[in-house]
């Protein structure tokens, strides 16, 4: 490892470039904001997903490998102390963690930072969930301890962060909220409609728990789903049979990496948001596509999860189920039918990006933390 | 003097009105000649008001006497019980050790081990089924002091019931049903109370109840006190219909063991449903109390170019349905707030440490909105703040569960009617029952204005059920109807712009929801609109609704249901037709509006402020005489005529 002196370092919990892009934000954020030169993020290598750091402003960002994969438990324990060693090195007065699995790091640390920030992009109850229960006790018990350490807790959505908090007992004032909102794109409505065609869009896992079973039972001849994902979950291959062997309007175009999605999305009427609320995890969903989709001028078909109901009756920007059956899908799909092309739909772009440019980007929603991150300027 | 007396164990401090509430009535006893003396939570200090003696007196509140899961000694143990075995014999500790054991120790030790985890496992299931075992018992004695009663001719007095009967009262809530008696008899001791006092326990429930009669028991010199009870809660909170024959089997145990020492006790409710609910029992006679409202209702405040204030009163709590909030911030933001048409004030302090799941979620969403469009209070507010925010307010929402406010009274409507404001409403609540009569004073007011046409009586109309079987009718005079819908069409009067619908039922079953659900068609048949109603229907009282129409319409479609189980009859279903000339807005009632789910609120809220400037020119005319029955004079007059 170089001598360089290094103010902040990002410890992220997943390879960049393929979700959360809310990690890169948060550090080009900080890093404008506080005026820092040396800021540095530790990804770890997941095999699937290669090495994705265009656009990264002259941010360093290195690659650690570990003989398992993240997200096992042995990859985890092989992939922390890797990190515990540079950033014992460097002593980086600030320190981001991306996930609240890497606080167990802080207990090691041979220095005192001046300031630690947790990104709880994944909820402790769902990273709890699969743990054995002596697991959980041990787990929950240190974090109660080393929660103390952390300055700031910034929480996508409110029903999580209560949930958290419970949990670990946050002190109320460390806890903040920012949405997962994309780049503000300062999009007309001429850039939006220029290529646009009356397909809707899928992003994302496909499974019956992002209601694959409601888009193979919906079947218009006037309404087609395209779908880029990968089909996950317990039934997946009989999922893939199902695909391919019935008649229907869905058209399954593969993988794509988040950076060519972005590039395509904008074609696309309609953006389909909606997961099964099996746990508190997919219930309180604060999914990045459904802000891309709005930065985008895609309005968005959600279903009434807490923060995306509250978005489109706020901006009136989407189409909201009125609950997860099947007969509410239904109504969604066919009403975005109906409106495609009228000043109705129209409407719904506009406010898409009225959304966007007011609220509903990263920039404002860096906003509500920057008075807490007064408290680096002695970074300067 | 004579001494007025309150007792109120939940008075910790300044939040939930109870304090402002309790020192309102003291304040008007004193001026009656009365020696004002309110009795509090020990951990009451810092809020004292002026000229009212406090004696801070009451370990446990009223929710942790009659609520807590460990108001008895038994359940406690048996909580402790289970707290333990749960953590000492639960799967993962419990393996933990065993593995331990393994290694570390022989083999024999690891067996006693588990010898005595089995022995402990057998006693902790054995106490869980006697706590069940109670209850049972509690039941039984129940019917066979019921049984006796019916064969003893006299019907006298019968202190001295075996003993073994007596076992069970007092196992019962006994630990905070004795400590409140303990401190109410010093207090009372120390007080030198006579039969000329009155003692007044506003918020009461079955331990209190047992407590005084404990009192009264040990003590005979007590049985000349007057006591006045209010029961501000429906049987334990929470119960569905199906439980309350159940519910009511526990409370008439209590009750008739209470009546035997309670000369001069008096029982009241602060609203009609409670008071039928209670007097059901058969055992005490529960007076409807007024809910006391300021001597001098305080004057609106003119306001000329301001934004209209949406408020919200009241802690931040799930019952209270604060967690509805952000959505209704949500709707009304683009087109009311963002442009300065409204402000948002809404009192957002919790009522525990941490607050309730959603209430803490939905205070953290409205935070992040500027505080110069949406202000929350954060901290529990002093009267003055109160009233301050009270009389500033325009619109006040009141977006209580209806589950638990079926019953129960709400001071905050009565506060924000008396002061001519205009409300939101849940229906199936006491809230909607009182706005609908005001609703309904004001359709028989536009009716002599603009009726046309003739009254159509739907009680003589054929009515069928959804498969097209007819529905029996008594001589046309009374309509019975369940869960299966029941439908029938009629006519709209030329040239009508509005129709009135009039309801009255005939259920027992206190209160009876029924759903309507109204379709307009065309020549055609068409349906051009449907509205869905929901009415909460007491026993005879006229209710009524009011719906726009379209000009298209021919005829309606109405077709009714109850939402619950049971059977039910109406006894008046009558349609008037208006013709308003644009005079009035449409779909838009005084005093506020109901809303039947949170679509409607939604859709409501947004009319509300839409047609405030009707709401307010009617307020005066409509509302001022609704509060006449919530003076302090009535209040007093009952209790001190009682006295």
């Amino acid at each position: 490892m170089t001598m360089e002196k290094i103010s902040a370092i990002c410890v992220s919990d997943i390879s960049l470039g393929f979700g959360s892009p809310q990690i890169m934000y948060f550090v080009k954020s900080i890093k404008k904001h506080l005026n820092l030169d040396n800021i540095k993020i530790y990804e770890p290598d997941q095999n699937e997903r290669p090495i994705e750091h265009r656009n990264t402003n002259s941010i360093n960002i290195e690659r650690i490998y570990t003989e398992f994969p993240i997200y096992l438990l042995e990859g985890l324990l092989a992939y922390l102390p890797s990190v515990l060693d540079r950033l014992n090195f460097h002593k980086p007065q600030v320190i981001i963690l991306s996930s609240p699995k890497l606080m167990m790091v802080i207990p090691f640390l041979k220095y005192k930072p001046k300031y630690i920030v947790c990104l709880m992009l994944e909820s402790l109850e769902f990273l709890l969930e699969n743990l054995s229960a002596w697991k959980k006790i041990i787990l929950i018990s240190a974090l109660k301890i080393i929660k103390n350490k952390v300055d700031l807790f910034i929480f996508p959505e409110e029903n999580r962060a209560i949930l958290d908090t419970n949990i670990i007992n946050i002190d109320p004032s460390k806890i903040k909220i920012v949405y997962n909102a994309a780049n503000k794109k300062n999009l007309t409505l001429d850039d939006c409609l220029k290529n646009r065609k009356k397909i809707i869009l899928y992003s994302g896992s496909i499974s019956e728990d992002s209601f694959l079973n409601y888009m193979l039972e919906y079947n218009s001849s006037n309404v087609i789903i395209e779908l880029f994902g990968i089909f996950e979950g317990k039934n997946k291959n009989k999922n893939k049979k199902n695909f391919y062997n019935y008649n229907h309007n869905l058209i399954y175009s593969g993988y794509l990496s988040a950076m060519q999605l972005n590039e395509r999305r904008k074609q696309y009427a309609y953006s389909i948001c909606m997961w099964r609320p099996t746990d508190n995890h997919l219930l309180y969903a604060a999914p990045n596509k459904f802000f891309e989709s709005i930065a985008d001028g895609v309005v968005p078909i959600v279903a009434p999860h807490p923060q995306c109901k509250l978005i489109i009756l706020k901006y009136k920007c989407g189409i909201l189920l009125k609950d997860w059956s099947y007969q509410s899908f239904k109504e969604a799909l066919d009403y975005a039918n109906a409106i495609y092309g009228t000043d109705t739909y129209y409407e719904l772009v506009k406010n898409c990006l009225q959304a966007s440019n007011e609220e509903v980007n990263w920039e404002h929603q860096f906003y509500h933390i920057k008075e807490n991150l007064s408290e680096c300027n002695f970074l300067n | 003097m004579n001494k007025f007396i309150i007792i109120d164990h939940s008075i910790k401090d300044n939040s939930g009105h109870y304090l402002e509430y309790a020192s309102r009535i003291l304040y008007y006893s004193k001026e009656l000649g009365f020696e004002p003396i309110l009795l509090t939570n020990k951990l009451f200090k810092n809020y004292v008001p002026d000229n009212i003696t406090v004696y801070p007196v009451y370990t446990k509140t009223f929710f942790e006497n009659n609520f807590s899961k460990s108001s008895s000694i038994f359940v406690r143990i048996c909580m402790q019980a289970k707290l333990f075995f749960n953590s000492f014999f639960g799967h993962s500790i419990n393996g933990v050790i065993i593995i331990i054991l393994k290694i570390i120790l022989k083999k024999p030790v690891t067996k006693i081990f588990l010898t005595i985890n089995r022995v402990l496992k057998e006693i902790y299931s054995l106490l869980r089924i006697k706590s069940i075992f109670l209850v049972l018992i509690a039941s039984y004695e129940f019917l066979l002091e019921k049984a006796k009663h019916l064969a003893n001719k006299d019907g006298g007095e019968d202190k001295d019931k075996n003993k073994y009967k007596n076992k069970i009262f007092r196992k019962t809530f006994t630990t905070a049903k004795k400590k409140f008696s303990k401190e109410t008899f010093r207090i009372l001791r120390k007080l030198n109370v006579s039969s000329k006092d009155v003692i007044l326990i506003p918020t009461v429930e079955i331990c209190e109840l047992l407590g005084i009669a404990d009192l009264i028991k040990n003590q005979p010199d007590f049985k000349k006190m007057n006591f006045h009870f209010i029961f501000r809660r429906e049987f334990f909170d929470y119960t569905h219909s199906s439980d309350i024959l159940a519910i009511r089997r526990i409370y008439n145990f209590y009750f008739s063991r209470v009546k035997f020492y309670c000369d001069n006790m008096h029982f009241y409710s602060d609203t009609k449903q409670l008071c039928e609910l209670y007097n059901g029992l058969g055992f005490f006679n529960f007076d409807l109390l007024p809910i006391p409202i300021p001597i001098e209702p305080q004057k609106k405040v003119v306001k000329s170019n301001s934004p209209i204030s949406f408020t919200y009163l009241g802690d931040a709590r799930d019952e209270k349905g604060f967690q509805k909030l952000p959505y209704i911030v949500a709707e009304l933001w683009k087109n009311y707030i963002s442009n300065g048409k409204i402000r948002i004030f809404f009192q957002a302090n919790f009522n525990c440490p941490k607050g309730e799941f959603n209430s803490a979620s939905a205070r953290l969403n409205l935070l992040r909105y500027p505080s110069d469009k949406v202000k929350l209070f954060l901290n529990s507010m002093s009267n003055n703040e109160y009233n301050n925010l009270l009389n500033n307010a325009d619109i006040i929402i009141i977006p209580y569960e209806s589950n638990n406010y079926k019953y129960r009274s709400s001071g905050i409507l009565v506060e924000a009617l008396s002061r001519l404001k205009t409300v939101l409403v849940p229906s199936g609540t006491w809230m909607a029952a009182e706005l609908s009569q005001l609703h309904n004073t004001y359709h028989k007011y536009l009716l002599e204005k603009y009726e046309i046409g003739e009254k159509l009586n739907l009680l003589k109309y054929k009515w069928t059920t959804l498969s097209n079987n007819s529905v029996p009718q008594e001589n046309n005079n009374i309509l019975h109807y369940s869960s299966q819908m029941i439908s029938t069409i009629f006519y709209k009067e030329k040239d009508a712009s509005e129709l009135v619908l009039f309801i009255e039922g005939l259920s027992i079953e206190n209160p009876n929801i029924l759903l309507i659900e109204i379709a307009e068609k065309n020549d055609d048949d068409e349906s051009l609109n449907s509205k869905n109603i929901q009415i909460h229907l007491p026993k005879n009282t006229d209710n009524s609704v009011k719906l726009s129409i379209s000009p298209d319409t021919s005829y309606f479609w109405i077709g009714i249901k109850t939402l619950s189980d049971n059977k039910s009859e109406i006894s008046k279903i009558k349609v008037s037709f208006l013709k308003t000339n644009k005079d009035i807005p449409s779909d838009v009632n005084i005093g506020g509006e109901i809303y039947y789910d949170d679509d409607d609120m939604l859709n409501k809220a947004t009319s509300l402020i839409e047609n405030y400037q009707y709401y307010e020119d009617n307020a005066k005319q409509f509302l001022s005489d609704w509060s006449v029955f919530h003076t302090m004079d009535n209040f007093m007059k009952k209790i001190l005529i009682d006295r």
